[in-house]
């Protein structure tokens, strides 16, 4: 084929080859815009490299694809001539025979040819002008917006929530509560070594609270505070060992003296013992010889003991065998039987007071020292497994000892609560409250302190369904028998009562 | 070269036959192009037409222009087909001799006019058929061949259908056309009154043999067809049948019976020549559209939706060849 065919197959190669560049600019235009806008709206950038490859590569796919859509195979561009121009098929038939050389078909080609070279190729329509147009258009539209959109600020994000570590800290109510402990414990009735031995304890550890970082600090110098203060005031107390020595005597009297004596019930055990040495015929003789018995046996029990010289209780139970003594060397040949019963009395009543004083201050030692470890324990929630042993055991050969429900505790002696002695005048740490109060006031109905606080506490549980409505009534009884009505008496567990 | 002179001669003999016919028959220009082309192309045609229109002056001033016999029969229902073909008759020779001869009849011509051949009975039809299709004779045990070229255009009234023998489309295949001479415009009666007052007889002059229309026909033959010219002339054709698959919805809707492949031989026969005719040397769709009617029109059957939409078979060819051209695209 020649002339008129081919300048308008030039014609619309170049067409397509324009149009297909065309396209691939526009579509590298395109993507620029496009990772320009993605670059914008992420906080992260892109490489610069992508902004080369990706072009490029659009370009070369776009231009390619449309180069082969635009670009219009013989066939199909004879189909557009005759159309195009009212050919009547004269160029689809010269196209479809071009390699046929009959006459007919070369009259036909040439008839073709001539009326395709009065055609100027400028009359051929660009085919896609329009939406190559367009996609010119879109490309630096996308472009634009690639530019003008700002960039997204990088948002810092919130820091993630902490969760919330556990901040050991000693309390300020923690350190008065200390300060008041110490200060009670000074105030009390505890004999003055028992005071030293425990003050000299807390005082260096409030002193020095501030040193320890951690709970297992703190637990573990409570624990030796603890074992400390507890082992002195075992060793400093001798009752136990004034108790074991003659409690296992082979004499009655002597074992009935140390049962009186771990009951602190001395008048009524000389009673007894006084009866048990008279004799129904008053034979002084007789009485004589069971006293000195009694009196002999106490004194080699006693002389067991590993006392400390200047210990009252050791003091009295000499001063009571010295008396005994006296009584048991009378003659009771020379004196009367009255004599030597009078002369056992009195030495009975002389020494009363005074191991009962000596008692009284051993079970203060041990009601201090006891009430001191658990304040600390309260104050500062030791946890059990921390808690050493200490309170000591109870005695041998006294379980089952209660205190006697018939001789209610007199003033000044304390309050035996759970097997445990409180003289009167100790204070607690109220927890409900948080403050250090006297025991009694929280026994006594304070409403404020105790009573109030334990209601509120019930209403709020049976309001929030914690406490079980029926329980409730057994609560307020049990909160109005505590106020003030039985103070001093009926505690309700009597069993294995803790002594010094 | 030579064929280059000879496509040339071939427009400028169409012409002379034009112009000569021109002298004879006044207007149907579109008939008397469509009989030239049938004529070349070798096909025979079918006229529809009132009496009077000149079918038969058409046929007798074509038989002047190519030099070729003409003979005309007049169908009726008594006709033979014997009458038509010719029969055996026996005759006395110059010896006293009885022998049979054969007596040829009026089909005997290279043109034949076929005056209202719907008139004839079936069996006399089919006899005008058989040589219409076959260009020969068969008469007892004898064939005659009919010089070519032979050619047939038969008519039909279609006023008078009383007592008539509608031909069967299986026949009615047999034609290339169908054309329908229509009554002439006053300007074109006045014409003829004119031309027939000064005489009824043909005065068209011959400008050619037969032996150049066989020379025109197979020159026509090697016009070039590109294949989306063929693919749209097939197409066409296919269209006319409602029952084939994806068939078009003009054919679903209005057609009853579709064309035969006859009728896309035709249609590429005739518009070969019909392409060189106008000084083409190719075939175009232009050339597919305007044969389609005359090719098309006996060759498919209406339903009774296109005759309750009042539309005509032309009507219908019409929305075939919009659909085709659309389909084609």
């Amino acid at each position: 084929m020649q002339g008129g065919f081919n300048k308008f197959r030039k014609k619309q190669r170049l067409i397509a080859l324009i149009n297909s560049l065309v396209w691939g600019i526009a579509a590298a235009i395109f993507a620029v815009g496009g990772l320009l806008l993605i670059d914008k709206l992420n906080t992260k950038s892109l490489h610069v490299v992508l902004y080369v490859l990706i072009p490029v590569a659009t370009f070369g796919a776009s231009s390619s694809a449309a180069w082969f859509a635009y670009k219009q195979k013989d066939k199909k561009l004879a189909k557009t001539l005759d159309e195009r121009f009212a050919l009547n098929d004269r160029v689809q038939t010269m196209v479809e025979f071009a390699n046929v050389q009959t006459d007919m078909v070369r009259l036909q080609r040439e008839d073709a040819q001539t009326r395709l070279q009065d055609i100027s190729p400028s009359q051929l329509q660009w085919k896609g002008l329009w939406s190559t147009l367009a996609a010119f258009i879109v490309a630096v539209a996308m472009l634009v917006t690639g530019l003008a959109v700002p960039k997204k600020t990088v948002e810092t994000p919130p820091p993630p929530p902490e969760y919330p570590t556990y901040v050991f800290e000693i309390t300020l109510a923690q350190r008065t509560a200390l300060g008041t402990l110490i200060k009670n414990v000074k105030e009390s009735r505890a004999e003055d070594e028992v005071k030293t031995a425990i003050t000299a304890e807390l005082e260096p550890f409030l002193a020095n609270i501030d040193e320890i970082e951690t709970e297992i600090e703190l637990y573990t110098e409570l624990a030796r505070i603890i074992t400390v203060i507890d082992t002195f005031v075992e060793e400093h107390n001798t009752y136990k060992r004034v108790y074991q020595s003659i409690r296992n005597s082979g004499l009655e009297t002597v074992q009935q003296f140390a049962i009186g004596l771990g009951m602190n019930a001395l008048p009524t055990t000389f009673e007894t013992l006084l009866a048990a040495f008279e004799s129904e015929e008053k034979d002084g003789a007789a009485t004589s010889a069971a006293i000195g018995e009694f009196t002999t046996e106490l004194a080699t029990c006693f002389a067991d003991v590993d006392e400390v010289a200047t210990d009252g209780l050791v003091i009295a139970m000499g001063d009571l065998i010295a008396d005994m003594q006296t009584v048991a060397a009378i003659d009771p040949t020379v004196f009367p039987y009255d004599w030597i019963v009078d002369s056992t009395k009195k030495a009975m009543n002389d020494n009363v007071a005074a191991l009962a004083n000596a008692l009284m201050a051993q079970t203060d030692n041990r009601a201090v020292t006891s009430d001191v470890i658990k304040k600390l324990i309260s104050i500062f929630a030791m946890p059990e497994e921390w808690i050493p042993e200490w309170g000591g055991k109870p005695l041998t050969g006294l379980d089952g000892m209660q205190q006697n429900p018939n001789e209610p505790n007199k003033p000044g002696e304390g309050i035996i609560i759970d097997g445990i002695l409180y003289p009167s005048n100790e204070t607690v740490y109220d927890y409900y409250t948080k403050v250090i109060c006297e025991y009694g006031k929280v026994f006594e109905g304070d409403a404020y302190n105790y009573k109030a606080a334990i209601n509120t506490l019930i209403s709020e549980g049976i309001a929030n369904g914690t406490i079980n409505p029926e329980v409730e009534e057994m609560l307020r009884a049990y909160l109005d028998a505590l106020s003030g009505a039985e103070v001093g008496g009926g505690n309700g567990d009597e069993s294995g009562a803790e002594q010094v | 070269m030579e064929n280059l002179e000879r496509v040339k001669q071939f427009s400028e003999k169409i012409a002379q036959i034009k112009q000569e016919l021109a002298k004879d028959v006044v207007g149907q220009e579109d008939i008397v192009n469509n009989v030239i082309i049938a004529m070349i192309a070798g096909g025979n045609v079918l006229l529809e037409g009132v009496p009077g229109v000149g079918k038969t002056r058409l046929v007798r001033s074509l038989s002047r222009v190519f030099e070729l016999p003409f003979s005309r029969i007049q169908f009726t229902p008594d006709l033979m087909p014997s009458d038509v073909t010719g029969t055996d008759v026996i005759e006395k020779d110059e010896q006293g001799k009885m022998n049979t001869v054969f007596r040829k009849g009026p089909i005997f011509a290279n043109l034949v006019l076929a005056d209202e051949i719907n008139r004839a009975t079936p069996k006399t039809q089919s006899a005008m058929l058989e040589v219409m299709q076959e260009h020969k004779i068969t008469v007892g045990k004898n064939n005659y061949v009919l010089a070519e070229p032979f050619f047939v255009l038969a008519t039909e009234n279609p006023i008078e259908q009383d007592g008539t023998y509608p031909l069967p489309e299986a026949q009615m295949d047999r034609f290339m056309f169908k054309l329908i001479m229509k009554f002439p415009q006053v300007e074109e009666l006045m014409d003829i009154v004119s031309m027939t007052q000064i005489t009824m007889a043909e005065t068209a002059n011959a400008v050619m043999d037969g032996e150049t229309v066989l020379e025109m026909r197979a020159l026509a033959s090697t016009v070039p067809v590109h294949t989306d010219a063929m693919r749209y002339a097939t197409e066409l054709v296919t269209n006319t049948h409602p029952e084939v698959k994806d068939a078009s919805s003009t054919a679903k809707n209005y057609v009853k019976y579709g064309a035969s492949p006859r009728a896309a031989q035709a249609l590429i026969t005739c518009a070969k020549v019909r392409a060189l005719m106008n000084g083409n040397y190719n075939v175009s769709k232009e050339d597919i559209d305007a044969l389609a009617y005359p090719v098309l029109r006996h060759r498919i059957k209406i339903n009774y939706n296109a005759v309750n939409e009042r539309l005509t078979v032309d009507d219908v060819i019409a929305l075939l060849i919009k659909e085709t051209r659309k389909t084609a695209k």
